[in-house]
């Protein structure tokens, strides 16, 4: 292969640098202690290879079990509560109210999650089973942190119902009707109305019968009230067109979920430019023949807008964070 | 290492022969020997070798292709540095009266071999397969999985280099 063989620079330095070899340093494979860390037999391997397949088998099923252990609950069984900060447990049955004073209680929703009942406030216990948890707010304020399918867990304030739909969020009674705001997931409040589907970092204001547009958690005074007058305005016959205006002018890019669900509330808005802001907001290449659809409710047009949301409702298991 | 490929022993082995292992040691010692040479100072390169056969034996039972046991144990034999890295301090400093050549060794081959770990990787690695540890063109190319067309450009170009950094001319 190489002509070296006869090279004499080559054969010297062979020499000099024998010294070096593995050969020569005296490397041997019984100084390897072999015996002491034997490969896998292949018995072994055959057992290690049934063992993982079987783990990998299991986990499904342990996920599964983990999951309707989870969820399920007995009517009869009652909640527990403790003081922030403490271990004793007390238990909270149907029709039982529960109230808080000075400092903060922590009610255990089933298995599904808790609820934080803030300073001054109080809960009752309504209904309690597999798969529907009911709460009712009398008093005060809470914050609910549930991981559940959507509707499992519900909070009852006057004539609105707050449903959970797998999420984290603040529910504060007013002199008049209450509000909603959402941390993380997204709600749906079911009103006399309408119902409405509120997401991660918005908040929603109802009275009565009457619903606010939900709004940024982090909105300035001068949205808000934009939002709210053009709420009113909605109530009645026509397009209020100043309001819309109002709104308009104020709007940004991170409020097109407030854009969207007033839309969805409220189709007669296609008429007007609220339509082309939703659009752009949403990033959706539109056409004249939606702002029609719109305008007669066309559900497959709307759904194909909704498709356009990040992170569409009712898909609980994104939230997973919440389970703990 | 003009024995048979590799896969037979390597299969003998993966079945707990320990004949076998001693076999797959002998025919790829030279290899991964001058490799831990390369890089690191005798005393340490010896006992990296070592461990780098026995972690490689750990770990037979994961080589999907038993025809490239050679090439496996050479790359792990280059990636033992870093795992590594604090007993090669230390044993460096034990050996500081010797950082990079053998007190054993005479003057004139710690003068070649300094010249030589000054080569590029590649280089340095065929040359010290070939003149330290006697390997011939085609183990070189078994051993590592190069082919023997770029063991033969190495071995020449590297001897090319060597000579040249030692200021010698070859006799035509």
């Amino acid at each position: 292969m190489h002509d070296d063989e006869r090279d004499p620079d080559v054969q010297c330095w062979r020499s000099q640098l024998e010294p070096l070899s593995a050969r020569a340093r005296g490397l041997s494979f019984e100084q390897l202690g072999l015996e002491q860390r034997p490969a896998p037999t292949a018995a072994l391997r055959s057992q290690i290879n049934w063992r993982s397949w079987a783990l990998a088998a299991c986990l499904p099923l342990l996920l599964i079990g983990a999951l309707w252990l989870r969820l399920s609950w007995s009517p009869q069984r009652a909640w527990t509560w403790q003081p922030q900060g403490t271990s004793l447990r007390h238990e909270l049955a149907v029709g039982q109210s529960l109230q808080s004073r000075l400092e903060e209680l922590q009610l255990q929703v089933a298995r599904i999650g808790a609820v934080e009942l803030h300073a001054d406030s109080q809960v009752t216990l309504v209904h309690t089973s597999t798969g529907k948890h009911r709460l009712r707010l009398d008093q005060g304020q809470i914050t609910a942190k549930i991981w559940a399918p959507p509707g499992h867990f519900g909070v009852l304030l006057g004539d609105t119902e707050v449903i959970d739909l797998g999420c984290e969020f603040d529910l504060e009674k007013l002199p008049a009707g209450g509000r909603v705001k959402v941390r993380s997931g997204w709600v749906e409040v079911r009103g006399v109305q309408q119902e409405w589907l509120v997401p991660e970092g918005l908040e929603m204001r109802f009275e009565g019968e009457h619903a606010y547009i939900p709004v940024r958690s982090d909105a300035n005074e001068l949205l808000r009230d934009a939002f709210a007058h053009l709420s009113l305005a909605l109530q009645h016959e026509g397009l209020p067109s100043a309001e819309i205006e109002a709104v308009l002018a104020l709007v940004e890019q991170r409020d097109a979920m407030s854009l969207l669900l007033a839309l969805t509330s409220y189709h007669k808005l296609a008429a007007s430019p609220w339509f082309e802001r939703t659009a752009q907001a949403l990033d959706v290449q539109w056409q004249e023949s939606h702002r029609a659809a719109w305008l007669r409710a066309d559900q497959a047009v709307i759904n194909g807008w909704w498709q356009q949301v990040p992170r569409p409702p009712k898909q609980w298991w994104r939230y997973w964070r919440d389970a703990w | 290492l003009n024995a048979p490929s590799f896969g037979h022993s390597v299969a003998r082995a993966k079945a707990g022969e320990q004949l076998a292992y001693a076999e797959l040691y002998r025919r790829c010692l030279p290899a991964v020997h001058a490799i831990m040479l390369s890089r690191h100072p005798p005393a340490v390169a010896d006992e990296l070798t070592q461990e780098c056969f026995a972690r490689a034996f750990r770990l037979l039972h994961q080589l999907r292709n038993v025809e490239s046991f050679g090439g496996w144990v050479c790359a792990m034999a280059r990636h033992m540095r870093g795992t590594r890295e604090a007993s090669y301090v230390q044993l460096e400093a034990k050996h500081s009266q010797s950082s990079a050549v053998d007190p054993s060794l005479s003057v004139e081959a710690s003068e070649i071999l300094k010249h030589i770990l000054a080569l590029s990787e590649n280089y340095r690695e065929t040359l010290l397969m070939h003149l330290v540890e006697g390997m011939s063109g085609p183990e070189i190319a078994l051993a590592t999985g190069l082919t023997t067309g770029s063991v033969r450009v190495n071995l020449h170009r590297g001897l090319q280099k060597l000579r040249a950094s030692l200021g010698l001319r070859r006799d035509p």
